[in-house]
């Protein structure tokens, strides 16, 4: 189980300064488990702040982000609280010193395990890269965790194989990688923690399409071995369209819109008032649809598109060869 | 480049904000020359006058000009006990005699506190003068501007100061950047299980390991760019160059430095007026 939820949230930067900044208001979210959730919004729409929140390295100014119901930044108080209502609303007897006892021990252990069960993947990750090899660095995190070295050995090999690259690499210095797979061994020291939820913050920003897609495959590789809950954060409205369940939607800090990636697409208007846009193949199905051609709604990958246009095509009985181009 | 939020700046728009940096560069000089000059307590209260007058014209809140002075309270408390014990009693009006110590007398004397109080002002005065001047109201990139400018006639005798300009303002550029670099890379590493809170002195700098290597990674790499763009814009040494942001000597600068030698006129002419009249202070 891995119930990941803000309950209004609000973030301000530099609180009660001259250089305060609101950067989230009011959100409230949930992400579905073992499911794929991509966070959009134009730039400056607090993306990163969210994504920052959800493992307790920023803490709310107000509201509550919670993991199965547990206050996620480790605050005693938080919990003392809930405690108290606990046994008010069950009419026990309460022992404020024994309750207080109990929430601490519990926020400290939220405090040291937040960071294994909500793996956080920040924007450029390969900056965090440090150790001398490979599989050092993919096992800092396992080795933070306090597992034995053959845990971590078995670890490392099996990330490695999630992000698609070579064992032969885990000997190298992380210095001397391309870009693309530097990228994807800063992820793999993430995954190597097994965390319940994997948060991703524009984890294909800067590569080629080609780099693009293992990224994805590898996350998505991850969600299915491991049956972790994905949220991911892009700028890209066609990985979103190619890759999630659900969208979530941000402008200036607030939470736009949220569903099913069908719900979303399905109000382009919307979308392009926030600065934001369908993916271009939905638009074109849409511009053939306009045109009085039977195309079906929901299309959002070119492949799908394809055999769209190809079954249209077959139907009215014309060669379907034009369809690829 | 944003606007400098680090260091001690204080945004604000004054007469003292706006003034040229080698002014105030040369103005901080005068009001040292004047604090040291400072002979008998006339004196002492112009000085202190004219600190307030200019910490009420640069429109730094009062709060600001105390917190910079907390940090000197140690060297201020040692100056004022040193002058207070270790005056010489010789012809001195004693307060309260200590004893006697190697065939001297030890003990308070009025002199004593007299100097122990101006050496407070004066360093007071110091601090809160210079600070007003320079860190409060320049941004570093003006004062690295202004020093440059008037150290320029070092170039004659061949010391690069333009180069050490330029260094100087690079560093200073890089500051903001390597500040968010740091956050960026903290927040990576805890989010990858580093604690940076608890734990002893040994565990806590083997925790900033994975910090600093990353660190100075993308600082040399930032470096390096540079250096290469700074290369492809034709950049070899100073010689010859040009300012985007001109320094402009303004009549309100000269009526500024003006001021401040007057406040060492009227030290001094105080000093030699009241020279027995008021007792003296070395
Ligand atoms: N460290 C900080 N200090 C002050 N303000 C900040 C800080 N980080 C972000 N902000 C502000 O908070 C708001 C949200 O920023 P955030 O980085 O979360 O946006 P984002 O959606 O991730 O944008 P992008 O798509 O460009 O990455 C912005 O207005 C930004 O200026
Ligand atoms: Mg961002």
């Amino acid at each position: 189980m891995a119930e990941l939820s803000l309950n209004r949230v609000s973030y301000l930067y530099n609180p009660k300064t001259e250089s305060e900044v609101r950067a989230l208001t009011d959100v409230t979210l949930s992400f579905p488990e073992r499911k794929i959730t991509g966070i959009i919004g134009h730039t400056g729409s607090g993306k990163s702040t969210l994504v920052e929140l959800l493992n307790g390295l920023l803490r709310p100014t107000s509201g509550e982000v919670t993991l199965d119901g547990e206050n996620v930044d480790g605050d005693w108080k938080k919990k003392y609280e809930k405690l108290l209502r606990y046994d008010r609303e069950h009419g026990q007897k309460t022992n404020r010193h024994s309750l207080k006892k109990r929430a601490k021990i519990a926020a400290a252990e939220m405090r040291r395990t937040i960071c294994f069960r909500v793996g956080l993947v920040m924007q450029y990750p390969e900056y965090q890269l440090f150790d001398e090899t490979v599989e050092k660095d993919i096992g800092f995190g396992p080795g933070k965790m306090g597992l034995s070295d053959e845990d971590i050995r078995e670890r490392v090999l099996e990330s490695i194989r999630i992000v698609g690259l070579d064992e032969s690499i885990l000997a190298k210095s992380p210095f001397d990688l391309s870009g693309g797979q530097k990228r994807r061994v800063a992820i793999a020291g993430v995954l190597a923690m097994h965390p319940e939820v994997l948060v991703l913050d524009e984890p294909a920003a800067g590569l080629d399409p080609q780099g693009r897609m293992d990224i994805f495959d590898c996350i998505r590789r991850y969600r299915d071995e491991l049956n972790a809950t994905v949220v991911l954060v892009s700028h890209s409205m066609e990985d979103m369209a190619s890759f999630c369940d659900h969208v979530v939607v941000m402008n200036r800090g607030q939470v736009a819109m949220q569903g099913t990636r069908e719900e979303i697409f399905s109000r382009p208007d919307e979308l392009v008032r926030m600065n934001l846009d369908v993916p271009q193949i939905t638009r074109l199905m849409m511009m053939l649809r306009e045109a009085g051609l039977q195309v079906p709604y929901g299309i959002y990958t070119v492949e799908d598109a394809i055999r769209a246009v190809s079954t249209l095509f077959d139907a009215t009985g014309q060669a379907g060869g034009d369809a690829d181009e | 480049m944003n606007s400098i939020a680090f260091g001690q700046y204080y945004q604000a728009s004054s007469g003292i904000h706006r003034m040229d940096p080698r002014t105030k560069i040369i103005a901080m000089l005068l009001f040292i020359v004047a604090t040291f000059l400072c002979k008998n307590i006339l004196s002492f209260a112009l000085l202190i006058l004219f600190t307030v007058v200019l910490s009420l014209l640069s429109r730094v809140p009062m709060r600001l000009i105390l917190k910079s002075i907390r940090g000197v309270v140690f060297i201020i408390i040692l100056a004022a006990l040193v002058n207070l014990f270790l005056t010489s009693t010789e012809g001195a009006t004693m307060i309260w005699r200590i004893g006697e110590w190697n065939g001297r007398e030890y003990g308070i004397t009025q002199e004593g506190i007299l100097r122990a109080v101006c050496m407070v002002i004066r360093i007071l005065c110091l601090i809160s003068g210079t600070s007003i001047l320079l860190t409060f109201t320049t941004t570093p990139i003006e004062m690295t501007d202004g020093l440059s400018q008037l150290l320029s006639p070092l170039m004659k005798i061949k010391i690069p100061v333009d180069l050490f300009a330029m260094m100087m303002s690079i560093a200073l550029r890089f500051i903001p950047t390597l500040i968010e670099d740091t956050r960026r890379i903290m927040n990576a590493q805890k989010a990858r299980g580093t604690d940076f809170s608890s734990g002893g002195l040994i565990k806590k700098a083997k925790a900033l390991i994975p910090i600093l290597i990353p660190l100075f990674v993308s600082s040399f790499k930032r470096g390096e760019e540079l250096a290469t763009a700074m290369e492809c814009r034709c950049y070899h040494g100073g010689a010859g160059r040009t300012r985007m942001n001109k320094l402009h000597w303004k009549v309100s600068d000269t009526m500024g430095l003006l001021l401040f030698a007057l406040l060492i006129g009227a030290v001094i002419v105080l000093n030699l007026t009241l020279r027995g009249v008021t007792p003296a202070i070395a």
